[in-house]
């Protein structure tokens, strides 16, 4: 029994808001250093693509916004999972918080891939696998948050978003095999999970920069949005009457 | 830098507007999240401050 302790701790709100005010400077610094390091090097001091020009350099912010707009809703998914196994608040909490940040990544891939392909294909928009499936990615995350606010119950919403988010993520593999599956405008993969990437290592350098900046972006702001939930929910508990009145 | 001067370094060889664009909307939507998740968390504080007043009132009568 001992070896579940750590999972139930991780259900505590108060265990959590305290632990996770620990964490927040080892992601903001990291984060923002990484971000606009990466954004600079990409920016200033990388060749130009062959084939795109200086255009390609969109790829720096495009590609970690696409990336943890879906790691993100995996993220979500495995959330709302857990919350209706185990009834656990947090993940029900993790789960509201993570919708915003993902609705606004998903939006910035989809405006930053606009903007590249008008340059690259010669039009803005293309209703092609890839693009569209990253649509209904950001219809889903407006849909979340949307069906939250609809129910006055709080776990009434928490569950109907737990299902919502669960069927939602078969949406996450159709994004990332589309350019396999079906014939798209949209470039494949240029880093692989398998096999050696097809992008140049003075150009994946600064790519995995700002993707990791990103991913610890995400984990930033998705713990301020969830410390702030935590005080909401817990605003007539002794623990936050007690935080807020130190204050 | 692999740009000669700030003048091409804004231009680009004429992707200027779509790269400064992109990044521009970008740091815009970032600090967006940031300023919102902190003024969700300061909301949240205020309404609990509120309510640890109100139930010191009620202890006082």
């Amino acid at each position: 029994m001992a070896n579940w302790q750590w999972f139930h701790k991780w259900g505590s709100p108060r265990w959590f808001y305290q632990f996770s005010g620990r964490l927040l400077p080892w992601l903001a610094i990291p984060a923002l250093l990484l971000l606009v390091g990466g954004c600079v090097w990409g920016l200033a001091f990388v060749p130009a693509d062959f084939k795109q020009g200086n255009s390609f350099r969109i790829i720096y912010i495009h590609v970690p916004a696409a990336a943890v707009a879906m790691g993100g809703y995996m993220l979500m998914a495995t959330a709302a999972a857990v919350h209706l196994i185990w009834r656990m608040k947090l993940a029900a909490i993790v789960m509201k918080s993570a919708a915003p940040i993902g609705a606004a990544l998903t939006f910035l891939a989809l405006l930053t891939g606009a903007v590249w392909g008008k340059p690259t294909w010669g039009t803005w928009w293309v209703w092609d696998a890839r693009i569209t499936s990253v649509l209904i990615l950001f219809f889903l995350y407006l849909g979340l948050i949307a069906l939250h606010q609809a129910f006055e119950n709080r776990d009434a919403a928490a569950r109907a978003c737990a299902v919502l988010a669960i069927v939602g993520a078969v949406n996450i593999p159709i994004i990332y095999w589309s350019v396999e599956w079906w014939y798209s405008l949209h470039q494949p993969a240029s880093i692989k999970f398998v096999g050696e990437s097809t992008i140049h290592p003075t150009m994946l350098r600064p790519l995995m920069a700002t993707l990791s900046g990103m991913y610890l972006f995400f984990g930033w702001v998705l713990l301020l949005f969830v410390r702030a939930e935590i005080i909401e929910r817990e605003k007539n508990t002794r623990w936050v009457q007690a935080l807020v009145s130190d204050k | 830098m692999v740009f000669a001067n700030l003048q091409q370094l804004w231009q680009m060889d004429g992707h200027g507007p779509y790269v400064w664009f992109s990044f521009t909307t970008s740091a815009i939507v970032l600090c967006a999240l940031v300023f919102e998740s902190r003024r969700r968390g300061r909301n949240a504080r205020a309404l609990a401050a509120a309510a640890a007043r109100r139930r010191r009132a009620e202890n006082q009568f």
